[in-house]
């Protein structure tokens, strides 16, 4: 996979797909632009994968939905690097992050870093990073229906990487 | 906590002036030793050699000095480039050696301790108290039950003395001295701290407690703990850095400092009138400084050692400055010479017109309310400084102003005045006979309640508010007319030449004072002396003498032009005066012991400081000096299996300080660590409290709290380390940012390979309380195996317009309301502190909260 530098802007309200790692910068520049960023990876073998997001917000009452999913597996690595940057007079915005990495093998290593700087009050802004491998009940109460491991395995990943 | 004394006299103590020559806040002539600024090589030895410390620590302090030297200053987290190395003194000794009993404990320490508010019940009734003043230990006890026991509780450099082996199996296992630039800093320099040792299976039930505080300017505070938790052992470590910081000082211009309430204005040293948030007394043991000013010598201004005040030290002996630099100085770093500020009322409101409510008598019926509308005009002024001189109200209905048969070009001028001013025509002129005087009276019930602001009567004449703050024009005028009624030029010829100066003379001292400081407002600079008549069965005689070069402005104001040069020379002064203060020099300072007797104390919004005694004083506890301090402390812990310990930090240093310091446990098997660390002072704080969980189920728990108001950066947070299996760690911050105050929490969550079936929870909450602030997240989780669950959460939020909505509809102020939502915001994280320090904590939020609206 090639590392990609992009920018995005968005000044209306965007649904923003990222599919290939790399540095994304994306900047809210009008008031009340809205952007829902989702993004799924899945790596394998020995395959690293850094995707860096910079949500910045430069104009009041906007509203960034930040959705990063990663599965890991075989001897891969996965990082996330999330940051939410608030300028100074951007009252009313909203900016959830959110970063969430299953590792299928015991040598799949990930990486996340959420980070926010936040330099205006009356503003919401969340992040919420979390790594593990597949709950054991999850899996149980699908085998438990005679859904093989694998699939069960395959059924809990396509499910997780397609919100 | 610097204070200022009730007004006394105090006996002149000739040596008292002499005995402070080092400049530091407490005398440390007594100090057996201090090192030279500056590390170097040589410094290091010394250190050593002075400690008789063992080869191999002297090698460790060498290695850890390359170290030092070789490492780069970080390039992330907070701004340190205010920090000067080779400003620092790096060790100082107070005391010859460490005393085993508070009785034994020096005054002049005992009493910082006392001012520190540590409180008579922690002290005697708590476990160990173990105190580091500066760089030193000076007092350690320790409950006989723990002795017993075998728990040792030592200061660092007993503990390397009597248990070398365990120090150096230990020292350095846990946080080596290359780890970081400051933690070589502190193996290179470190002196003080504690060592505890706690053997087997004894549960250690009381907390122990250090606290620390540095003394001195540019000292640095290096002290080392090492906590080692023998298996199945328990103890709880208690580091209270400070912990009074809370509550301030002292008085207002012409208001008594016992007097002065929550909510008065009082002039701080920009100039401009600030709200008093807290007031405070409380009986002051120990030395008190008493200064007095040139150009006023009959009021003292009394101060406890400590106390800053708003300096400009004098350069050369007989001549004046010629570049006016102002720092803050404790009292007790200021000479005979130096000058203080006087700040000059930076406040102007000029009107056209002003509209006075006026109670006028209807008969029976009682009073009405009229609204006085008049031109405030120089003539007006004109008038009030005749009224200032002249003036007085007799029978409540008839203003008089009474001049001397000679003196018509005065009385015609007040006659047209009022004319001109108020349109009043009922003017009549008595003679009287036995004074030759001369009266203008003015029949009018409206003007005399008018001038009734002004005082009625010779001995309480005074200047409103409205006058003080006008326009520098009018005012001239004022000073021009109350010159002329009540002011003289004196010039004697004396055999080696002459003495010249003007005068103004009242039986009114606020009236003197409050053209003293309207003279501040016209670049004019005088003296107030005052002449006690009691011999001659009058008051006291209140002059306003303006001289030497001075003389030369004031002249130009009561068109009485003065020569500039005499003999070809520049006429003299002492003071200097330039827009925003008067800097006057400083006649005598004499020193006395007091014993219980009342000081007082309060805080001041915004500025922090206050006029006191008319000069610039700053109402800060610790000392405040001008450069910054450096703390850089080191903590390792070592966990055993199965053991337990609490480490709990309220950092509140003074808001000038460094706080660098590197913490580490080593958590062995079973073992649990919890670091509970608060920090509300300091410039600058990078503090990440980690832990390493080495051993299988090892736990670990930070709880943060930071809180950074203007200036300040708190950098927070907290490393946990997984390298065992079934380990768990839980790090809950949260932080606060006021009045453009910035936190940060910087985290790392490593999980390695082996730690299978970890678990992490991390939980960042933080509260901007205005717009100007900033708060930062910065954590990082690495995952290295796929057994774990590790998340993180945080959030940032200001206190909602929702919330607040709710309390204050159920009548609650919006101060209180937002109190209690802060309250609420950290209320589980107190909860985990000890009963007095949640106590204390709680009070210190409230303080900081004060007066934080918007």
């Amino acid at each position: 996979m090639t590392e990609i530098t992009k920018k995005i802007t968005i000044t209306d309200s965007e649904i923003v797909k990222l599919t290939e790692p790399g540095n994304y910068l994306i900047e809210l520049t009008k008031p009340e632009a809205t952007a829902e960023i989702f993004g799924s990876f899945s790596v394998s073998r020995k395959e690293r994968a850094k995707i860096v997001v910079t949500i910045h917000h430069k104009a009041p009452q906007t509203l960034a939905k930040t959705n990063l999913r990663g599965v890991a597996r075989d001897k891969a690595h996965l990082s996330f690097s999330g940051r939410i940057i608030i300028d100074e007079h951007c009252g009313g915005t909203n900016s959830f992050l959110t970063e969430r990495i299953l590792l299928l093998s015991d040598t799949a290593t990930a990486e996340a870093i959420p980070d926010l700087e936040i330099l205006s009050d009356d503003v919401k802004c969340s992040h919420a990073a979390s790594v593990s491998s597949i709950p054991a009940e999850q899996l149980f109460y699908l085998m438990s229906r005679g859904i093989s491991k694998f699939e069960a395995e395959k059924l809990i990943v396509d499910g997780f990487l397609q919100q | 906590m610097a204070r200022f004394a009730q007004k006394k006299t105090s006996d002149f103590d000739a040596k008292g002036s002499e005995s402070y020559e080092h400049g530091f806040s407490y005398s440390t002539k007594d100090y057996r030793y201090i090192t030279k600024p500056g590390l170097s090589q040589k410094v290091v030895e010394e250190i050593s050699h002075i400690k008789e410390e063992p080869k191999w620590m002297l090698e460790l302090r060498l290695k850890a000095l390359k170290q030092f030297e070789a490492a780069s200053m970080p390039k992330w987290g907070a701004d340190l480039s205010g920090i000067d190395f080779e400003a620092i003194h790096y060790y100082l000794q107070p005391t010859d050696k460490q005393v085993s009993s508070w009785d034994d404990v020096p005054a002049d320490v005992k009493l910082t301790f006392d001012r520190l508010g540590i409180p008579e019940a922690e002290r005697g009734v708590l476990a160990g108290v173990k105190a580091q003043y500066d760089s030193e230990v000076v007092y350690g006890s320790l409950k006989e039950a723990f002795s017993k026991d075998g728990v040792i509780f030592l200061s660092m450099d007993e503990g390397l003395k009597l248990y070398p082996d365990l120090v150096k199996e230990y020292f350095g296992s846990t946080i080596p001295s290359g780890d970081n630039k400051f933690s070589a800093l502190n193996t290179a320099a470190w002196s003080g701290g504690s060592f505890v040792y706690v053997p087997k299976g004894v549960d250690v039930k009381m907390p122990l407690q250090t606290y620390f505080r540095i003394n001195s300017p540019n000292a640095g505070q290096f002290e080392r703990t090492l906590i080692i938790v023998d298996e199945g052992a328990k103890v709880h470590y208690v580091e209270g850095c400070f912990v009074a910081g809370t509550s301030i000082v002292s008085s207002e211009g012409r208001v008594f400092i016992e007097d002065v309430k929550k909510g008065d204005l009082v002039l701080s040293h920009e100039g401009k009138y600030k709200k008093v948030n807290h007031t405070q007394a409380r009986p002051y043991s120990g030395k008190l400084f008493s200064l007095s000013i040139r150009g006023n010598p009959s009021e003292e201004i009394e101060a406890t050692s400590e106390h800053p005040f708003l300096i400009v030290k004098r350069k050369y002996k007989n001549e004046k400055n010629k570049v006016w630099e102002k720092s803050w100085l404790p009292v007790s770093e200021c000479r005979q010479g130096d000058y203080v500020c006087i700040p000059i009322d930076q406040v102007i409101d000029e009107q056209q017109t002003r509209i006075f409510p006026i109670k006028i008598g209807t008969g029976k019926h009682g009073f009405k309310v009229e609204q006085l509308e008049f031109p405030c005009t120089p003539e007006l002024f004109t008038l009030i400084g005749y009224y200032l001189a002249e003036g007085s109200i007799s029978s409540g209905h008839y203003l008089n102003f009474s001049f001397s048969e000679t003196e018509r070009e005065f009385i015609d001028e007040v006659k047209r005045l009022i004319l001109e001013v108020f349109g009043e025509t009922r003017i009549s002129e008595s003679y009287h006979k036995k004074n030759h005087g001369t009266n203008v009276v003015v029949s009018s019930t409206r003007l005399c309640r008018f001038f009734e602001q002004f005082g009625k009567g010779a001995a309480n004449k005074v200047i409103p508010k409205w006058v003080m703050q006008e326009g520098k024009e009018k005012q001239e005028k004022l000073i021009k007319a109350w010159y002329r009624g009540d002011g003289n030029y004196y010039k004697r010829t004396l055999a080696h030449g002459f003495k010249e100066m003007f005068r103004i003379s009242t039986v009114s001292k606020n009236l003197a004072y409050q053209g003293r400081d309207i003279l501040m407002r016209l670049n004019v600079a005088s003296s107030i002396n005052v002449r006690n008549r009691a011999k001659e069965k009058r008051q006291d005689m209140y002059n306003l003498v303006i001289g030497g070069e001075q003389m030369i402005v004031f002249g130009a104001i009561v068109d009485q032009p003065i020569q500039p040069k005499i003999w070809g020379k520049k006429r003299a002064t002492y003071f200097n005066i330039d827009e925003k203060y008067l800097y006057a020099p400083i006649r005598s300072i004499e020193v006395s012991e007091v014993d219980n007797i009342y000081v007082y104390n309060f805080g001041v919004d915004d500025d922090e400081s206050y006029v006191a005694g008319g000069v610039a004083v700053h109402n800060c506890t610790a000392p405040s000096f001008s450069s910054g301090s450096l703390h850089s402390a080191v903590v390792e812990i070592i966990l055993k299996k199965g053991t337990r310990c609490q480490y709990t930090t309220i950092q509140n240093w003074y808001k000038n300080v460094y706080n660098l310091v590197t913490k580490r446990a080593y958590v062995g098997e079973e073992a649990e660590m919890i670091w509970t660390d608060f920090n509300m002072g300091s410039k600058v704080t990078m503090k990440y409290p980690s832990f390493i969980l080495a051993g299988k189920g090892a736990r670990g728990e930070t709880l943060s709290m930071a809180l950074a108001s203007a200036g300040q950066h708190q950098d927070t947070g907290s490393k946990a380390i997984h390298l065992a299996p079934y380990t768990s760690s839980t790090i809950v911050s949260k932080s606060i940012s006021k009045d453009g105050g910035r936190t940060s929490y910087r985290g790392l969550v490593n999980v390695g390979p082996h730690a299978t079936n970890s678990q992490n929870t991390v939980i960042c909450d933080a509260l901007l309380l205005d717009s100007i602030s900033r708060s930062d997240t910065y954590p990082v989780d690495r995952v290295f195996n796929s057994q774990v669950a590790v998340q993180h959460e945080a959030t940032v939020s200001k206190i909602g317009d929702d919330q607040l909505f709710y309390l204050m509809s159920r009548g609650i102020s919006e101060e209180d309301a937002r109190k209690m939502i802060v309250r609420g915001f950290i209320g589980d994280l107190i909860k985990k502190l000890p009963l007095e320090y949640a106590v204390e904590m709680n009070r210190l939020i409230d303080h900081e909260m004060e007066g934080s609206i918007g």
